[in-house]
């Protein structure tokens, strides 16, 4: 019978590898047959935007910048959406980040903790937060 | 009860003990956490009665680390009944 995982990110793609593991994991349990809710929580915010292209000169070098990219899960969230995966952030976080009100990702919801993360825990049957 | 690993950390032995309370968990070790996949670390979270170690295929494989024989290696693919149906609930100390 299928069930319902919700993950709660906390970290950016660029600190650690969770991110990367939130996707792999998301992505293995939706074929299985699953649900996964996912909500960007901290750092995590960061991913929900469309990218915008740097302005002026950029400084960093081309190895740099392909080792910066590969973490880059925000296509796989859109992937993962989808797929059928609720995928929502927390307004507040994005807020303190400068960026609420920009442009989400085709596949992100603006979300908050009171109600967004309230409506995903009531159908939850596995919650796992990843934080470091 | 399984505990998600995903960061090396001086305390974490003590955590593991701390959460588990009379439980003996399972640990899935990925990210930097498949460190612990050594000999001498799964002999230390046995010891505080961790009972299987499964570490993660894919953050093993960007890593040169040095498996014990009693971790068992698992793909995304594995992980999903661990997290979805075996355990009752999974915590990332």
């Amino acid at each position: 019978m299928p069930k319902t995982l919700t993950i709660v990110l906390m970290s950016g793609y660029q600190e650690n590898e969770d991110a990367l593991f939130a996707v792999g994991l998301a992505r293995a349990v939706l074929k299985a047959g699953h649900r996964v809710n996912m909500f960007l929580f901290g750092n995590a915010v960061n991913m929900a935007n469309k990218e915008k292209p740097i302005k002026g000169h950029v400084r960093i070098s081309e190895r740099l910048k392909s080792h910066q990219d590969t973490g880059k899960v925000g296509p796989e969230l859109d992937e993962l959406a989808g797929m059928g995966a609720q995928i929502a952030t927390c307004h507040t976080n994005e807020y303190g980040r400068g960026t609420e009100a920009e442009d989400y990702r085709s596949g992100v919801q603006w979300g908050d903790v009171g109600e967004t993360v309230i409506r995903f825990l009531l159908t939850t049957n596995v919650l796992l937060s990843i934080r470091h | 009860m399984l505990l998600l690993i995903n960061k090396t950390n001086p305390g974490l032995l003590q955590r593991i003990s701390r959460l588990a309370g009379d439980e003996d968990p399972d640990v899935l070790l990925v990210g930097d956490g498949v460190f612990y996949g050594s000999d001498f670390m799964v002999e230390k979270l046995r010891a505080i009665g961790v009972e299987e170690v499964y570490a993660s295929k894919p953050c093993l494989e960007t890593r040169q680390v040095k498996l014990s024989d009693k971790c068992v290696v698992v793909g995304y693919d594995e992980m999903v009944p661990l997290i979805m149906d075996e355990h009752e609930k999974t915590i990332c100390p």
